[in-house]
């Protein structure tokens, strides 16, 4: 079924008020969720490599 | 930051696990995706850190040191084999089921069965049945390896078209870094739990079972689908006749298994992975018999910490370098290079240059965690990134036998020289002299790697109804 131009500008802004961009704070968080935890086990394999030079 | 900034027009009320419910909505970050990823990868990469539960494990009864009825190291050792079989079966039989039912379900899928082979495993601790040990970590634990290896890797090559390498380097860095969390906190663990009456591995399997099982659920959660022919903003796919390795067509799984470049590829990986492997394994004990007086115990095993931390970041920055210089590149530098440096490694020993000795073997390293990280780009650039999750799961069986090969090789051929009166020092020259010859065979199979012919390729058509 063929919408008509009004109808289908409705839809389209109907759409758009529904997209959720992404929070960029969310996304920070997240990001540190997975980092933190690999920068410590990091510096924790860093200082144990650190023997081999002493 | 590219987001999805075209409306799809339609409500999504798919159910929550299904791949449709995971599509992207619009205004959602591609950058959400790594992340998602890396909660995976960060988990299942415990696995390589495995080997801090084998000596508790061996005093479970007796506590302070191994009763008779103990278990013993070897057959601890199965724990981990079976874990690494598992995880290269599954990942190979269930390639097309996760390309049907997308990432969340499979992720949350593989996220059940780590979490629950860690609590199976606890049971088994706690009544003292190794069988619940294989059953759990081993069996029920690897297939969770192996779900929760390829399936984030292949959602974040859709996500990423304009860098491949990078993406899947983000992830696969994940798995490196995994053990470098999971060993130190494992052994806290243990001593927060031990007792004089538990060496405390129960307790931190189900503290480990637990955590891993809501990280990544987090993951499985978080993971997103991009809308078909999405493609970041300003971004055009590059024209076959600039590259002819990059194609836009896409071959189906089973398809993939009858071209020349599906094994052609298998073997790069399988090569790459036995030369480095087997070094990995004898890397504490090879300095300290090629250095003898010179380097402690405790120098060796930060000799390890270095060559991990390599092997994790060669991962992000070598597959990373080939959305640059081209996958068939890379591997050429992997090859060449690797060659090379194996070659020269025993003057490096014979002459007392611990220095170069070490920055030769992180170099090796770095580019045994590269091979891992760039082949799911190379894949995706040869068969289209349709199908390319089964297709990466079926081509990890080359990691499972080069996991056999490559030990093997290193330990049998250093075994043979010792027998034969070679001095330790100087055992490892013929090993790294074969893993010299091996690296030139893989190069040979890289320069053979073409264009997928177009019979193999699918039609739109056939794309849009995933057959």
């Amino acid at each position: 079924m063929h919408k008509s131009p009004g109808a289908r500008k409705e839809t389209r802004m109907s759409n758009v008020q529904t997209a959720h961009p992404t929070n960029k704070a969310m996304l920070a968080v997240f990001w540190l969720y997975v980092m933190i935890p690999l920068a410590w086990g990091v510096i924790n394999t860093l200082s144990q490599a650190m023997k081999l030079f002493r | 930051m590219s987001s999805i900034s075209e409306p799809d027009g339609q409500q999504n009320s798919a159910p929550f696990f299904s791949k449709q419910a995971t599509v992207a909505q619009p205004g959602f970050s591609r950058w959400m995706v790594p992340p998602a990823a890396l909660a995976v990868h960060l988990c299942i990469g415990q696995a390589y850190a495995f080997s801090v539960f084998n000596g508790p494990l061996t005093k479970v009864i007796g506590i302070t040191q191994s009763a008779p009825d103990d278990w013993s190291l070897t057959a601890l050792g199965w724990i981990f084999s079976l874990a690494i079989v598992f995880l290269g079966l599954s990942a190979a039989f269930a390639g097309k089921w996760l390309e049907h039912v997308g990432p969340r379900r499979t992720m949350f899928t593989a996220a059940c069965c780590f979490g629950g082979g860690f609590l199976v495993s606890a049971l088994g601790v706690y009544l003292h049945q190794i069988v619940l040990l294989y059953l759990g970590y081993g069996v029920i634990g690897g297939i969770g390896l192996g779900l929760g290896y390829v399936s984030p890797v292949s959602t974040l090559i859709r996500w990423f078209p304009d860098r491949r390498g990078m993406a899947t380097g983000m992830a696969i860095m994940g798995f490196g870094g995994g053990a470098m969390i999971a060993a130190p906190l494992s052994v806290a663990l243990m001593n927060h739990f031990h007792s004089a009456t538990s060496v405390g591995v129960a307790e931190t399997f189900i503290v480990l079972g637990i955590v891993y099982f809501i990280s990544m659920s987090i993951g499985a959660l978080a993971i997103r689908v991009p809308p078909a022919d999405w493609k970041p903003a300003g971004w055009t796919p590059p024209e076959t006749t600039q590259n002819r390795l990059i194609s836009r067509n896409h071959v189906h799984i089973d398809q993939a298994l009858k071209t020349p470049q599906f094994y052609l590829i298998w073997l790069v990986l399988f090569l790459n992975v036995t030369a480095g492997i087997g070094i990995l394994g004898q890397a504490s004990v090879m300095i300290q018999e090629s250095f003898k007086n010179s380097v402690t115990a405790a120098a060796a095993a930060g000799f390890v910490g270095l060559l991990s931390l390599f092997n994790m970041g060669g991962r992000f920055v070598w597959a990373s370098a080939s959305d640059w210089i081209g996958r068939k590149n890379t591997y050429a530098i992997f090859f060449v290079l690797g060659a090379v440096l194996y070659y020269l490694v025993p003057s490096f020993a014979a002459n007392g240059q611990i220095a170069l000795f070490v920055l030769t073997y992180c170099i090796i390293l770095s580019m045994y965690g590269g091979g891992f990280s760039t082949v799911p780009a190379y894949l995706a650039d040869m068969f289209g990134t349709a199908f390319v999750g089964g297709i990466h799961g079926r081509l990890l069986t080359a990691w499972a036998a080069a996991g056999v090969a490559g030990p093997v090789l290193v330990n049998y051929i250093r075994a043979y020289e010792v027998s034969n009166g070679v001095a330790k020092a100087d055992a490892y020259t013929m090993t790294v002299h074969i893993m010299a010859v091996l690296l030139v065979i893989g190069f040979i199979c890289n320069l053979l790697v073409k264009r997928v012919d177009a019979k193999h390729h699918m039609t739109d058509a056939q794309v849009a109804r995933g057959a």
